[in-house]
């Protein structure tokens, strides 16, 4: 599903060049769950940009569902983003001015959807994230734990092939980061592919690889054999 | 997708009240002003044009060939039309009209009863050329009989109370000794807005012609004065006209005059000539307040654009979010655009409503009854503009919010690249040159209408009334003149043939010869027929010699000069020489000092003067300066008792004030125009300060506890702006320096633009700046330090 080739990310500024990726090689099949760990600055946020296609690499090869995607255009990657990849971030980045059930429907305006399917996609997943009784209020207006869930019904109400996951749990207590996770996992154990990318062990522990990245590297990569559900 | 552009926009208005409403205000008012230009200009270019024939119909224009320029007037001699008419086939109608002007609020009576009435002489086929609606008569018949009469609606009601059954009706009326009854034979509509021509009944032009004769007229191929219309058959081409035209005063007499064709709805807008061709006139006031209005308009998107891209930070989250899920550049686009179209049409409907509560002010300014429509047209062109002022201002903020890359979000922060920066200065120094370019064309103007105001026209024309001599005061003039003289508060009392407010009643001639002249020399001569006592009632300064003086007879073959007929002449003694006008010999008594007979938009011509009471319109009533009340009660009453009729009189220095009428309105108009366009200027300028204030505030919070002053801080948020507006002043100079040269230029006498114009100009814009910038930047370094640096 995803494959990198020596993929690789240099920031220029006037003076310094930092490289945040530095031929990076991974391989991720279709319904993985894959956990990106790492020290702080290690390239794991730029290695999810890419990934997501939000941002291009510098160098090497990105075979998206086996099409090299490295060099394409915005319009090209916003194409494929929209079907096909869901986000989920620390910050929840719900968009403040939408409410509840505006946010979750909006990727559907984007993929053109018609009204009455966006209505029926819409208030499924808010039911099923139990955020109906507030499908009214603005992001500014509920807990971290809601504001998240109603970024996991955004990311998934297109049904993309893959979500990747900024450090869900970043932002939430305990007890709402469980159900972030329990809820990411079953998504995976539905068919989803699912990249994440975390400072937490417990969380990774709910996917069935880890990749541990150091100065934009790829420093290991370790199989889950029983995943935390 | 368009509801949640509404939806969007409207959350984004409620959250960003601030930007929401400078825009909004911005764009209403810029709107609401080009709204208002538009009815004017409008107004002013459907101006003559509503005659069917209009595309054929032409003013007959007139051309002499002056030694030292070629002079050009309406003016041509009294049968023109009806001669070109017989001589030329392609000619399908031609009139030769008397201008109204000659007989404002002229006696008529019915059945004994006194009215006003504004009168207008005109050959037969006026109607046929002329598409005013005839309510009785038809166009070929109204005029045909010399006794005949139209009268316009109004006339018909005010003198019958009715328009019905008044068909042949009497009505007489009376010009100096002149008297006739003429029987109504047509009733026109009352004239449409749209049209120069202001009669109020239209008397046929054999009667103009007996009148003529009477009152020892001459109607000579020489004397010019009506004016002459005419309507080329279909399918005619102008220029196989035009040389025969052109020649046929000559083919007539020898004269240095020659005609020519101005397309009939042209002449009000292109009324100036130069050269013996139209070079303007009032059509460069309606592309000035064209390209205000434009201003007005672009300086509002400004705003907007420049709010946009500033405040872009707000929307990095937005875009970002979005182009994640899946938005493309081209949806952002379309999302931004909608929204300022969106606010641009809220800012219309205000702006209508706006319009539609100023708008009798307006029109009181602009002296044009102006009113909004409503009609499909109308609304074509408010959406129109609406659609475009949109595009205008949100194109560009949509192209550069929409090209931010969905990874800024996660980086936070802007990485700006310094040229939208440059940009929005660009456009705050484009605001402020035009702003500061607006003042200084106010500045100008107010100062040479001061400089007019404040010249000496060569006589007092203060204290001095005047008045049309009416029934028995014309045909018994000497008498009433003397007994007039005699009344409680009169100082001196005279009469003459233009009271000087007039331009069109004034009288010029060639037909003067002198000794050592010239033959082929052909000089301008304005030629004041008048009654004894003129010099002393309009205090005009005689250099040498007398004036006219019972005393001396009836004066009759003697003659006055102003200074610069001696000069023009090249007489070294001009007491005592003879002077020859059409044919008959005078000779020169005085010479008067310089006076004006013309607004100060003309040279001081030379003139003579002659005892010609038989020629004079105007009765000139010099009164004391104090208890005028008194004195003017006592005229009324004096009038009334001799004439019969009520005395409706006028004061010279508010008639000849009335001369600059057009430059007072432009001003005025300007003046609002440019308060408006600094304001909006200002506005946007508010935003930007609030801009950087909220952007500095990490860095006014470290300086403050570094230890800088607030009056420091306040500098350092001023002294980027100090240097837009600075840089707007000296844009605008050069530019406004030119135009209103070039402005200037059209009055023969004018004032220099000094450079305390432009100094107070700049000062007005750089202060009314800082107080805009000053209150954000108070505010800014007011704050608490540890406050800023905590919430940054």
């Amino acid at each position: 599903m995803i494959r990198t080739n020596k993929l690789k990310k240099v920031y220029r500024t006037e003076e310094i060049e930092t490289t945040a990726l530095n031929e990076v090689d991974l391989h991720i099949q279709p319904g993985e769950f894959v956990s990106i760990m790492g020290p702080s600055g290690c390239g794991k946020s730029t290695l999810l940009n890419i990934l997501g296609l939000i941002d291009n690499p510098s160098g090497g090869e990105y075979f998206f569902l086996d099409e090299e995607v490295s060099k394409y255009s915005e319009r090209q990657r916003s194409n494929l983003r929209k079907h096909n990849i869901g986000f989920i971030f620390q910050s929840f980045n719900l968009i403040d001015e939408l409410s509840v059930y505006e946010n979750v429907e909006l990727p559907m305006l984007y993929t053109k959807v018609p009204a009455g399917e966006r209505k029926k996609r819409t208030e499924e997943l808010l039911e099923k994230m139990n955020m109906m009784h507030r499908k009214n209020h603005f992001p500014q207006q509920l807990s971290g734990g809601q504001q998240q869930r109603v970024a996991v019904a955004r990311a998934i109400v297109n049904n993309p092939k893959i979500i990747l996951a900024d450090e869900p749990t970043g932002n939430l207590d305990s007890s709402n980061g469980d159900d972030v996770m329990k809820t990411l996992a079953q998504l995976n154990q539905e068919g989803t592919t699912i990249i994440m990318v975390t400072h937490s062990a417990y969380c990774s522990e709910f996917g069935n690889r880890v990749v541990r990245l150091l100065d934009g590297q790829i420093v290991s990569e370790n199989t889950i054999a029983k995943y935390r559900i | 997708m368009l509801k949640h552009n509404l939806l969007f926009l409207y959350r984004s208005a409620l959250k960003y009240k601030g930007t929401f409403a400078i825009n909004l205000i911005g764009l209403s008012i810029g709107l609401a002003s080009a709204l208002l230009i538009y009815l004017w200009v409008n107004a002013e270019l459907a101006m003559d044009h509503l005659h069917k024939s209009e595309d054929r119909m032409y003013q007959v224009m007139c051309n002499f060939d002056y030694s030292d320029n070629l002079k050009t007037q309406k003016g041509v001699p009294d049968l023109a039309a009806r001669t070109m008419k017989a001589e030329m086939p392609e000619i399908e109608y031609a009139v030769t009209t008397i201008p109204t002007e000659w007989f404002k609020n002229i006696n008529i009576s019915v059945a004994e009863k006194n009215h006003k009435a504004t009168i207008k002489f005109a050959e037969k086929d006026y109607f046929n050329i002329f598409s005013f609606d005839l309510i009785e008569g038809t166009p070929d018949q109204v005029l045909a009989n010399p006794d005949g009469l139209v009268v316009t609606e109004s006339l018909a009601k005010r003198l019958f109370n009715t328009t019905e059954g008044i068909i042949g009706n009497s009505v007489e009326f009376q010009i100096m000794e002149f008297q006739s009854s003429q029987k109504i034979t047509g009733i026109v509509k009352d004239l449409p807005d749209n049209t120069t021509e202001n009669f109020e009944m239209i008397i046929p032009f054999e009667k103009w012609l007996q009148l003529s004769k009477s009152l020892e007229r001459p109607v000579q191929w020489e004397n010019y004065g009506p004016e002459a219309v005419i309507v080329l058959k279909e399918g005619t081409q102008l220029q196989s006209i035009e040389k025969p035209i052109a020649n046929f005063l000559k083919s007539k007499v020898e004269t240095n005059a020659s005609l020519w064709l101005q397309p009939y709805a042209d002449q009000y807008l292109h009324g100036t000539y130069e050269n013996g061709r139209s070079v303007g006139g009032r059509i460069s006031y309606v592309w000035l307040f064209s390209l205000v209005a434009l201003f007005l308009v672009i300086m509002a998107c400004i705003n907007f654009i420049n709010l946009s891209t500033a405040k872009a930070t707000r929307k990095i989250k937005e875009i970002g979010i979005k182009k994640t899920i899946g938005a493309n550049r081209k949806q952002l686009i379309i999302q931004y655009l909608s929204e300022s179209i969106i606010i641009s049409a809220i800012a219309a409907i205000l702006a209508v409503v706006m319009v539609q509560t100023i708008l009798p002010y307006f029109s009181e300014i602009t002296t044009k009854e102006l009113a909004l429509s409503f009609s499909p047209k109308f609304f074509l062109t408010i959406v129109a503009t609406t659609l475009l002022t949109g595009l205008l201002a949100g194109l560009y903020p949509a192209i550069y919010l929409s090209g931010f890359t969905p990874s800024i979000m996660f980086k936070g922060m802007l990485q700006r690249s310094g040229g939208e920066a440059q940009v929005r200065k660009g456009l705050v120094i484009f605001q402020f040159a035009l702003s500061v370019s607006l003042i200084i064309g106010v500045f100008v103007m107010n100062q040479q209408i001061r400089f007019i105001q404040s010249q000496k026209m060569g006589y007092q024309e203060e204290n001095i009334i005047y008045f049309n001599k009416e029934g028995k005061a014309a045909t018994n003039a000497s008498v009433f003149l003397e007994e007039l003289g005699k009344q409680k508060g009169v100082l001196s009392v005279t009469m003459a043939n233009s009271n000087f407010t007039n331009p069109s009643a004034n009288s010029t001639t060639s037909g003067v010869r002198w000794p050592g002249k010239d033959p082929n020399t052909n000089v301008e001569i304005a030629n004041n027929s008048v009654a004894f006592d003129f010099l002393k009632t309009l205090e005009i300064p005689l250099l040498e010699g007398r004036s006219f003086s019972k005393e001396f007879g009836n004066e009759r073959e003697k003659l006055l000069l102003n200074e610069e007929a001696v000069k023009v002449m090249g007489l070294t003694e001009p007491i005592g020489t003879t002077i020859n006008i059409w044919g008959d010999d005078y000779q020169v008594i005085g010479v008067t000092k310089d006076f004006h007979t013309n607004s100060f938009h003309k040279r001081i011509s030379p003139a003579f003067i002659w005892i010609k009471p038989d020629h004079t319109q105007e009765v000139m009533v010099r009164i004391a300066g104090d208890q005028q009340a008194a004195t003017i009660a006592g005229l009324q009453d004096f009038y009334e008792s001799f004439t019969g009729q009520t005395l409706e009189f006028k004061y010279l220095d508010e008639q000849l004030a009335e001369a600059y009428a057009s430059e007072m309105r432009v001003s005025t108009l300007s003046q609002y125009f440019a308060g408006l366009a600094v304001f909006i200027a200002c506005l946007g300028l508010f935003g930007l300060a609030a801009f950087t204030a909220e952007r500095r505030t990490k860095e006014i919070g470290i300086r403050k506890t570094l230890g800088a002053t607030r009056a420091g801080i306040v500098l350092l948020l001023s002294k980027d702006f100090t240097k837009m507006v600075l840089l707007g002043i000296i844009i605008a100079i050069p530019l406004s320096y030119y135009a209103a040269n070039t402005w200037l230029e059209g009055f023969a006498y004018h004032t220099e633009i000094g450079i305390p114009v432009f100094l107070i100009a700049g000062l007005i814009a750089l202060f009314i700046a800082w107080v805009t910038i000053g209150f954000q930047a108070i505010r800014a370094a007011s704050a608490n330090p540890i406050e800023s640096l905590k919430n940054s």
